[in-house]
């Protein structure tokens, strides 16, 4: 096979597989999944407003708030603000890789991307996470001045096993994404 | 802003040459390639609204599959140059030029990336220019690189 020309009809009369899904399916199927990223979208905008009102109002009233409930609500809100604020950016930077560009440039585009919320999913979930449970902490020996010691153990019982299997739980789905992001990276590097 | 009639136009001209890119991706395996296919034209429904000229649609929907194909390898590592599938040839079954398919999907596998890309355009006939659009290249240097590779692949296809 020693012409150009040959090698093109040999490909392009390659027999096509029947195909099995319609233009109908493919287009119900992109709506969907726009609709489904619309929808995380909006429900991170929910999240995030209702978490910076909480923050505006702990703010606004900080001076008159005592030790250590000022600084430990602070903590607390300024830590799930800061994370849900990150998430959205990082939604809306997804949403606007352009997949048109020349591939060199769309890998180095998506690159950027992935290097970003790898350091999302690693150094800031678990910066804000210690923060939150800071701003909690500092917060516990006051609850035993309010509260009485019964409920106080309970509240304590309540952390004591809701906080190892929260961290458990995000600890693996950090690992998850993770291990997709660094292959990824491997791939595109 | 595509309307569906004219999206259903663009299925039904550019399926087949999305479809054997994704076949050159997916080193000829058809149910891999007809899912890729399948992933790219959702691809260019979603993002449909990148599209900046009309006129530039062929280098718009080429660009779009090569960066779906691109992402998807990941998903697809096992297929390796050893599994290349049978590859069904039109007009008949021609045992010689099904033979010599799968000789120029194992010579496509083992291309760079870049050159992979330009070597399904040019096995699909796309001209210099269309080629250098697509790639974000220069045309003196579409120009060089598709000469090199033509050279390449008769070369390689001449061993067989």
């Amino acid at each position: 096979m020693n012409n150009f020309n040959n090698i093109q009809s040999l490909w392009s009369n390659q027999e096509p597989q029947k195909q099995n899904k319609n233009v109908d399916y493919i287009k119900a199927e992109a709506k969907k999944r726009m609709q489904s990223s619309g929808r995380r979208l909006g429900w991170g905008i929910i999240i995030l407003s209702i978490t910076a009102a909480i923050l505006g109002i702990i703010i606004c009233y900080l001076p008159s708030l005592k030790w250590p409930f000022g600084p430990g609500l602070l903590a607390m809100f300024l830590s799930v603000t800061l994370r849900s604020s990150l998430e959205i950016i990082s939604m809306i930077w997804k949403q606007r890789l352009n997949i048109a560009l020349p591939t060199q440039q769309y890998k180095c585009q998506i690159l950027r991307y992935y290097r970003a919320r790898k350091t999302l999913t690693t150094t800031v979930t678990f910066s804000t996470l210690a923060l939150y449970f800071a701003g909690f902490s500092i917060m516990i020996p006051a609850f035993y001045g309010y509260m009485q010691t019964l409920y106080f153990i309970g509240v304590l019982v309540f952390i004591l096993v809701s906080v190892p299997v929260f961290s458990i739980f995000l600890i693996k789905k950090s690992k998850e994404e993770l291990k997709e992001l660094n292959e990824i990276i491997a791939l595109l590097d | 802003m595509i309307t569906e009639e004219e999206f259903n136009n663009i299925y039904n001209e550019y399926h087949p040459k999305v479809y054997r890119l994704c076949l050159g991706y997916m080193s000829g395996n058809q149910p891999l390639a007809d899912d890729l296919a399948q992933e790219v034209f959702i691809k260019l429904w979603e993002k449909q609204n990148s599209i900046k000229d009309q006129k530039a649609l062929s280098s718009w929907i080429y660009r779009v599959s090569f960066n779906t194909c691109m992402m998807s390898i990941r998903n697809n590592k096992k297929y390796s140059s050893n599994e290349i599938e049978d590859t069904p040839y039109q007009p008949e079954q021609d045992q010689e030029a099904s033979e010599s398919l799968k000789q120029l999907y194992r010579i496509i596998e083992k291309l760079k990336a870049d050159e992979k890309n330009m070597a399904l355009l040019l096995l699909e006939g796309v001209n210099t220019e269309n080629i250098a659009e697509v790639l974000g290249i220069t045309k003196i240097n579409a120009r060089v690189k598709i000469h090199r590779l033509r050279s390449k692949l008769k070369d390689e296809m001449e061993h067989l």
